[in-house]
């Protein structure tokens, strides 16, 4: 218990301490912030307007515990571009995103750990080495070459699945799934091979430990020492994984709506860098960010947590 | 008593249960790890084995013991394999059966006991799920009958509470109890041969003389066939009814083995009477030291010793009573005590950072391991070069110089300046670590169990060339070791700790019947 | 994947060369290669593949492979320079903060936690929106996230040899810091520091990629190959695959480097 209290403050410290560089970072880098957004020719009045309205006139510090104190109570601003609050589009966004994000997990994961769990038992067979082929191209495949790999394949040529991908509230369950399939699918194979990767590489480092050989001397079948004895023992590093990968996807995401159009948060951050719209851009980052921040600790915990010798007495 | 026939397996009445003949085991591909030039690890080896006989098998580390113990069970690490020869085991040769018969046959008529118990029990799983399985995969016992049989063989080898023992982790029971658990997980498939693999060596002198004999009953009370690996004579030569031996690979002749018993029974030449110049003042003086690790019990409670200049002082006791601790502490590197330490009357700072450089030339230690106390990046003309040029900011030739007349003086040659430690032997990684210490001219060296890593041929070695460089060089060395002989042949004195103090400086000789290092210590066991 | 000295590492580690040298060799040298044509319109944009233009061409009628040489060679540059610099201020950092802790570790810890507090992407998107996309920003930015993935892995790694024996062995003979460091530390890390490295140069590819294909690459009429990607995406519509070119080679030199590191650090699996 003292361990989770420890961990959450830790992430809150960090949280707290990134929302202030996201906020002050418009102070400490380079150029000029309303000069770039509204161009070099604007009149000084409406530039003088944009400083005000980004707070670059007041005190850093009071600027920031405002921004803060609003954030927690729950305003999250309002657009520059739009003038309209930030709160609704982003819950939008953020709903659709986290969808994604789910639908992929919930694919990634059995898949990954049943093909690196196969792969060791086989290990050195041709479904072994077929496996680390594949995961090593993809691998070395950008998100975009996947998601236009798929859109060539399952959309353009055969008319399988549909290109873009734009999901709305009062879509059908049926069509709503097939609308998702290619971002789902080019999600998932961007986090694969890494989970599968380490999946492998954990089991068979503990397969290297001397009590596994242990178990092969006393003549129990592989599957079987690989299973029941390796597994367990890998889990936290499987774990730690999967919570990492899952993270990853926050950024993974971003690239993927990209490709399908997909109205999640990343195209909402994307556009909102393009346009310069800060409020939205620090807003946003600071969502991804906690959500980072979180992940990562639990994927810390996890690691801690299955290890019988850490946890103390069984 | 056992009944003793020197030699390999002599044809007998009775039937060979197992049947060993040109076996060869070799290194797969070249591998940059090898030190040995050749890649056989085992070669021709040819032995036999009648039922409910016990073999002992010994060697020097590296002659192929546990490669041959694992290969009658028809197994090779990775990297390895078996590469001719064959294993009959009931008429069955199990190098030509196909895996799963194999499988069948480990564990269950053959099983395998490791050295390290708490290195043979996955620490994920419980003792008794691990005990249950191969009744499982072996007896074919259901789950609830697995589960009474596991408890009734632990209860055979007296361990308290069965039924809750198999809940616990090994990590949670004493090195003892999961010896005998280790004992009865290899019983539990019913096996009529054993073969053990250095089931004592990790264990201090007490418990070892205990384990031996739990072994020496379960294998009368089961009437199985043992193998017995180790390279402590004395213990196969207490528990095995023929003795084979191996070195580098290939069995040795009945000649050779003989000769063998016969050295090592005779007692060791007695240490040449003390010095004839001893120098009165004291070189190292230790002070009342007290320290404690952070459970808050005084591992030292008060130890003083006295090292005059040149002498060579021993210093024994018990595993874990502080010995190590003390020689870091002489040279700098614990600096959480309290007492002091003086080096020719001076006064030497806890912490080496603190020491002047000349206080930390005079003081050199020789550590265990000397594979992991040198850089494995580095040469040896780096490794001992760096000492000369730091203490003695001499040019580079004459750092050359200095350095292979330093290996000379250690039984080495100019030809290892280039050398890093992955091409060399423990042997030549200890002289090395002995050149290094000589190189800064030091007054003491520390020797922290130097020999405690080696087989015994190269430890003779390594005592050999100490007591010539002490002769020589006038070194005063300060010798740790649980190696009761090697302190009898090198020390003029030898200083006993125990229970955290010096309680007696004595005579080599006597340390053999030394009463305070004969009783185990206690710490709560059923061991 | 492969065993170091075995067959398969060495099949592995040629291929690796070969597909890198695919990449790499035309990037570098495009400015010879192309005589000086950085993207003349030629013809109808996404014309067929024909002997002149191999690869057919572009969204504006430009030839795909010249567009590919010269985007490769800013995305390469960029990402070694930038990896470049990671490296030499995370490891040396890393490695000092192992060998003395100081109150350096404990701001060190605490700076880079920050920076790794938001994925690299999304971060250098921040960074962007507020800096604008000059090549000194993208350059500072890939290797301010690069720097403390080399600053953990160096600290993790001389952590684990400033316990050895043999580094106590140098404190006792009154070593200075920059002999344990240079000396003692770095020799015996700089192996698995390559692997790292090769996975940093990636990652510092793909993250230019992806703001290039998100529409945050270099201006005109320097390009990167992430841009190239996002002009031609619209072709996919047609049936036509130019988008898929310039993707593919990002691929095809990611899969060299990772050969590579596979084949030098190799061996987890034992086959």
């Amino acid at each position: 218990m003292r361990m989770f209290a420890t961990q959450s403050l830790l992430a809150l410290t960090t949280l707290w301490m990134l929302s202030a560089l996201i906020f002050l970072g418009i102070r400490i880098l380079p150029g000029d912030v309303a000069v770039a957004i509204l161009g070099q020719g604007a009149t000084e009045e409406s530039l003088a307007a944009l400083r005000h309205s980004l707070g670059l006139d007041t005190g850093a510090w009071q600027q920031y515990w405002l921004w803060l104190a609003q954030l927690l109570r729950g305003e999250l601003g309002n657009s520059l571009t739009t003038n309209a609050p930030i709160g609704p589009v982003l819950l939008g966004r953020l709903g659709n995103t986290l969808e994604l994000a789910l639908l992929s997990t919930a694919l990634v994961v059995p898949l990954s750990l049943l093909l690196g769990v196969l792969s060791v038992i086989h290990e050195g067979r041709t479904f072994d080495r077929a496996c680390n082929a594949v995961v090593l191209f993809l691998l070395s495949m950008p998100a975009f070459l996947v998601g236009y790999m798929l859109i060539v394949s399952l959309s353009v040529s055969v008319d399988l699945f549909p290109s873009l991908s734009i999901v709305t509230q009062d879509m059908a369950v049926g069509e709503y799934l097939w609308a998702m399939t290619l971002p789902v699918l080019t999600l998932t194979l961007s986090v694969l091979p890494y989970i599968m990767r380490m999946t492998r590489g954990a089991l068979l480092d503990v397969m290297q430990t001397p009590y596994i050989e242990i178990a092969v001397l006393k003549g129990l079948p592989r599957w079987h020492i690989v299973v029941v004895h390796a597994l367990p023992n890998a889990v936290g590093v499987i774990i730690q994984t999967i919570a990492l990968n899952v993270a990853y996807m926050v950024a993974g995401v971003v690239v993927i709506e990209q490709i399908f159009v997909y109205p999640g948060l990343g195209q909402y951050m994307v556009d909102a860098v393009g346009k310069r719209d800060i409020p939205v851009v620090q807003v946003v980052a600071l969502f991804f960010g906690a959500t980072y921040i979180i992940l990562n600790r639990l994927a810390d915990s996890f690691s801690r947590n299955s290890n019988p010798r850490l946890k103390g007495e069984a | 008593m056992l009944s003793r026939v020197l030699g390999p397996g002599v044809d007998q009445l009775s039937e060979n249960i197992l049947s060993v003949s040109g076996l060869t085991v070799e290194r797969m591909a070249s591998n940059p790890q090898s030190r040995e030039p050749g890649t056989r690890l085992l070669d021709g080896v040819s032995l036999s084995l009648r039922a409910g006989e016990v073999l002992g098998i010994v060697g020097g580390s590296g002659a192929g013991k546990s490669t041959l113990g694992r290969a009658l069970l028809g197994y090779a690490r990775s990297g390895v394999r078996i590469s001719g020869g064959v294993v009959t085991y009931r008429g069955r040769d199990l190098l030509q059966i196909p895996e799963h018969e194999l499988g069948a046959i480990r564990g269950g008529d053959i099983a395998y006991i490791a050295q390290n118990p708490a290195g043979s029990f996955n620490p994920g799983l419980t003792i008794g799920r691990q005990i249950v399985e191969v009744l499982r995969r072996h007896r074919a016992l259901d789950s609830s009958s697995a589960k009474a049989e596991t408890a009734k063989l632990l209860a055979s080898l007296e361990l308290p509470a069965p039924l809750k023992f198999m809940k616990r982790y090994v990590h949670q029971v004493s090195g003892g109890q999961a010896q005998r658990a280790l004992i009865a997980m290899a019983l539990a498939g019913g096996p009529s041969l054993l073969v053990l693999d250095e089931p004592t060596t990790a264990l201090d002198p007490a418990t070892r003389a205990r384990v031996v004999a739990l072994i020496t009953s379960v294998i009368r009370l089961h009437g199985v066939a043992a193998i017995y690996i180790s390279h402590d004579l004395e213990v196969v030569n207490a528990i095995a009814d023929r003795i084979i031996r191996l070195e580098k690979g290939v069995l040795m002749s009945e000649q050779d083995v003989a000769a063998l018993m016969k050295e090592h029974a005779m007692p060791r030449p007695s240490r040449l009477q003390a010095r004839v110049e001893q120098a009165p003042e004291a070189l190292l003086e230790v002070t009342d030291i007290r320290t404690g690790f952070a459970t808050a019990q005084e591992v030292l409670r008060g130890v003083s010793l006295t090292l005059r200049a040149g002498a060579i002082v021993g210093l024994v006791g018990q595993s874990g009573g502080g010995k190590s601790t003390l020689a870091r502490i002489i040279c700098g590197l614990h600096p959480d005590y309290e007492g002091h330490v003086s080096l020719s009357g001076q006064r030497l700072d806890p912490s080496i950072k603190r020491r002047t450089a000349e206080q930390a030339r005079r003081v050199q230690m020789v550590y265990q391991s000397a594979e992991m106390a040198i850089n494995p990046q580095h040469t040896v003309e780096k490794i001992i070069g760096r000492v000369v040029h730091r203490h003695f900011g001499l040019d580079r030739k004459a750092v050359t110089a200095q350095t292979i007349a330093l290996l000379q003086k250690v039984g080495l040659d100019s030809s290892f300046l280039g050398r890093t430690a992955r091409e060399m032997s423990g042997g030549q990684l200890q002289r090395i670590g002995i050149a290094r210490a000589l190189a800064a001219r030091p007054e003491l060296i520390v020797l922290d169990e130097v020999t405690s890593a080696l087989d015994v041929q190269t430890a003779r070695g390594i005592l050999r060339l100490l007591r010539t460089l002490s002769e020589r060089e006038g070194v005063a060395y300060l010798f740790i070791s649980h190696d009761m002989s090697a302190v009898t042949e090198l020390c003029d004195e030898v200083a006993v700790l125990d229970n955290g103090a010096v309680v007696a400086v004595v005579e080599p000789r006597s340390v053999l019947g030394c009463a305070a290092l004969q009783e185990p210590r206690s710490v709560a066991t059923v061991a | 994947m492969a065993a170091s000295g075995g067959a398969a590492g060495k099949s592995y580690r040629q291929v690796g060369v070969i597909l890198v040298t695919l990449v790499a060799a035309p990037a570098l040298m495009a400015p010879l290669l192309s005589g000086g044509d950085m993207g003349n319109v030629v013809g109808a944009p996404w014309a067929d593949a024909s002997l002149q233009h191999p690869l057919g061409l572009d969204n504006l009628g430009r030839d795909m492979a010249n567009r590919l040489m010269w985007s490769a060679r800013t995305s390469l540059c960029v990402s070694l320079v930038a990896t470049l610099l990671a490296f030499v201020v995370g490891t040396s950092l890393g490695a000092l903060v192992a060998v003395r802790g100081w109150w350096v570790e404990k701001v060190a810890d605490r700076v880079v936690d920050l920076l790794m507090a938001l994925p690299p992407l999304i971060f250098a998107l921040v960074v962007l929106s507020i800096a604008g996309t000059s090549l000194a920003t993208l350059v500072v930015t890939v290797a301010i996230m690069s720097a403390t993935r080399f600053f953990r892995v160096s600290r993790t790694l001389a952590a684990g040899v400033v316990v050895q024996p043999y580094f106590e062995v140098a404190i006792a003979r009154k070593e200075r810091l920059i002999w344990l460091i240079f000396h003692e530390v770095l020799p015996n890390i700089v192996k698995p520091l390559l692997a790292q490295s090769g996975l940093q140069l990636c990652s510092a590819l793909l993250l230019g990629a992806s703001l290039g294909f998100l529409g945050f690459g270099l201006a005109p009429p320097v390009t990167d190959l992430g841009s190239v990607v996002r002009e031609n995406a619209p072709a996919l519509g047609f049936g036509l695959w130019a988008p898929l070119f310039p993707a593919i080679t990002i691929a095809l030199f990611i899969s060299g480097i990772n050969l590579l590191i596979d084949a030098v650090s190799g061996t987890r699996s034992r086959s």
